[in-house]
């Protein structure tokens, strides 16, 4: 039986008279990605900044791996690992001086540094200095640093935006490769179809508001439609758009009198993505 | 507090200061052009004052030899050549007396001489030469004033032991190596908050006072070392040793957490070299007033780096020890709580608000 990683229940922060987190409560479980999801300005970062100890909510509980952020935030970042969405290495220090220099930091005792950078494909680049890489390997490096002290939660914000496929996609490698290992991964991304393939749940924050969780194929049973999109041909040589909801009790009907009087020239079926679903539920889009 | 922490931290942030091609180039340029500035300048006081006098029709009048130590009397032969010396400044000052000398000596009447100052000089600096000139002429002409003065020096003849200015510079050198490392120490905190790498810190196991203990120590390190460096180099811990190695490193942790403070106002680099020669020019004041002799405006005083300073001006060239330096280092401990605690507060003010 899984146990919860995160457990978060009303949690509250405000800067000043802005609220950035307005009472939200949810659970993540241990070995799962948790895909957390808004808009700029939703409060994805601070909720971060909360479960990782660097802010304390004004309000409200938050447990990590089963301690009081706010009494033990030590012993919980210890076994932490957090990937932050803006690029923040010490650039005149090598790759291999920015691993070696966090993984004393964390106390970590054996520390294989060349694995770590052959996973991300840095492995040759290790004693350069960071100012001379480019994004994608900056960001590669971010992971590989998130991952130095083996944590039991990874923490990764935003870590393929901006990047190259063949970055997005090594680090897309990486993540599940953590959740084979059995870390759990606290992912928000604003790439929807990332979120979608890699995530067991998500989360929708908009306003400093919890909105919506579950799977992502719940949240579309729920808030989205699947439908067949078919191309008929008439008589005359006219081509015409038929669509069928999915996922009622007439859909097998209308499906087999669709091939039976029509005459069928393409057929495909079609979901709602995820971002659909986030404008469904809120009004406004992912990127807003 | 983890001090396996604070020495990663520390060794951290030297590599990346002497890394930084600004700051890092200029630590050492600075103590090597500094160190060529010191040894550059004569080790020497020239302690005599060369007066230049023309007196033509009155030439055997003034022919007798003044034995005043310290002071010479060129004869010259035109009133140009005296002016020009003066202009020229090879001359101090430029007396011409006047052919009819004699008839002014008379009883009741009152001679009249020329004297040529050059433009810049202060006019305390002539009336000291007008009283001096009045002696001299006394003495040549053979009408001595009928005054005897005793000298009493209350404290340590600072004024009668002629320093040369060299030595005269190595407070304002050793501070300004100090002050220099403040913008060291500001710019890689800001940098550090500019890029986020304090956040990444911050979430590993290490505690915020890890962060200020360890920036702390770099900060002491950077200013102290240098300091002591060219007071070794210099010779000028010949004396009071214990006394200049605790008034710089009072002075060291001072600038510390001016560092904090300006670190927690600036934004870049920029900001911290606008913010530092801003401060740095008030803090100068103290160490570039001790260049010149005389007494110290009160108001000097009232700035915090004077403390360090006089203690080094006594003890380096004054032999002068604990007991005459007792209040400025009290005071100098007192502003080290005083600049440590605001540094602190508004730095972690800052990192706070990330």
């Amino acid at each position: 039986m899984s146990t919860d990683a995160i457990i978060v229940e009303n949690a509250k922060y405000n800067y000043g008279d802005i609220q950035a987190v307005k009472g939200i409560t949810f659970n993540v479980k241990e070995g799962e990605i948790f895909g957390f999801l808004g808009p700029n300005g939703a409060g994805k970062s601070t909720t971060i900044k909360l479960l990782t100890g660097l802010l304390y909510p004004k309000n409200g509980n938050i447990t990590v791996l089963g301690l009081d952020i706010t009494k033990k935030s030590g012993q919980v970042q210890a076994q932490i690992g957090i990937c932050f969405e803006r690029t923040n290495l010490y650039e005149q220090m090598s790759a291999i001086e920015n691993l070696t220099l966090f993984a004393n930091l964390y106390g970590v005792k054996k520390f294989d540094a060349d694995e770590l950078l052959t996973r991300v494909g840095l492995k040759g680049r290790e004693k350069d200095r960071v100012s001379t890489y480019s994004k994608g390997m900056k960001q590669r490096l971010m992971v590989a640093r998130s991952l130095v002290n083996t944590p039991k939660i990874l923490f990764l914000d935003e870590p393929t935006e901006g990047l190259d496929p063949a970055s997005a996609d090594n680090i897309r490698n990486e993540i599940l490769k953590e959740r084979e290992r059995g870390a759990t991964v606290f992912l928000t991304t604003h790439d929807m179809l990332e979120a979608d393939k890699l995530s067991d749940r998500v989360a929708f924050i908009n306003c400093g508001e919890m909105v919506a969780l579950d799977t992502p194929h719940n949240l579309k049973q729920k808030y989205g439609k699947r439908i067949i999109k078919a191309q008929i041909q008439k008589e005359k040589g006219t081509l015409e758009d038929r669509e069928i909801i999915m996922d009622n009790s007439n859909t097998a009907n209308d499906v087999h009198t669709l091939f039976d009087k029509e005459k069928v020239v393409t057929i495909h079926s079609e979901e709602a993505s995820l971002e659909d679903i986030f404008i469904k539920i809120t009004g406004r889009g992912l990127t807003g | 507090m983890s001090w396996r922490i604070i020495k990663l931290l520390v060794i951290k942030d030297f590599i990346l200061f002497f890394r930084d091609k600004f700051f890092g180039v200029m630590t050492v340029f600075g103590i090597v052009f500094y160190l060529f500035v010191y040894f550059l300048m004569p080790n020497t006081v020239k302690e005599t004052i060369e007066i230049g006098l023309y007196a033509p029709q009155a030439s055997i009048m003034f022919n007798k030899k003044i034995e005043v130590e310290g002071l010479i009397i060129r004869h010259v032969q035109t009133e140009e050549e005296l002016t020009q010396a003066v202009i020229d400044k090879e001359l101090h000052i430029g007396i011409s007396i006047p052919g009819d000398i004699r008839k002014s000596l008379r009883p009741g009447k009152k001679p009249q001489i020329l004297v040529y100052y050059s433009s810049d000089l202060p006019d305390e600096i002539k009336e000291m030469y007008t009283i001096l000139i009045g002696e001299m002429i006394n003495q040549m002409s053979g009408f001595k004033l009928g005054i005897d003065d005793v000298e009493i020096v209350l404290g340590p003849d600072m004024g009668g032991k002629q320093i040369p200015y060299r030595d005269r510079l190595i407070p304002l050198l050793a501070f300004m190596i100090i002050m220099m490392e403040t913008f060291g120490l500001a710019n890689l905190i800001t940098s550090e908050l500019e890029i986020g790498t304090i956040q990444a810190l911050l979430t590993t196991p290490m505690k915020v006072i890890d962060l200020f203990v360890g920036k702390g120590i770099t900060g002491v390190l950077l200013a102290f070392s240098p300091a002591i460096l060219l007071m070794i180099v210099t010779g000028s811990l010949t004396q009071n040793i214990l006394l200049i190695i605790l008034a710089l490193l009072l002075g060291s942790i001072m600038v510390t957490g001016l560092s904090f403070f300006i670190a927690s106002i600036s934004k870049d680099m920029m900001s911290v070299i606008g913010w530092g020669v801003l401060l740095m020019i008030v803090l100068f004041m103290p160490a570039v007033s001790i260049i010149f002799p005389g007494p110290v405006s009160g108001w000097i005083k009232v700035i915090p780096s004077f403390f360090l300073v006089d203690i080094l001006y006594r003890a380096v060239n004054f032999n002068i020890g604990w007991s005459g330096n007792l209040n400025n280092i009290m005071a100098l401990i007192g502003l080290n709580i005083v600049f440590v605690f605001f540094g602190i507060i508004t730095l972690k003010r800052k990192v706070k608000c990330l």
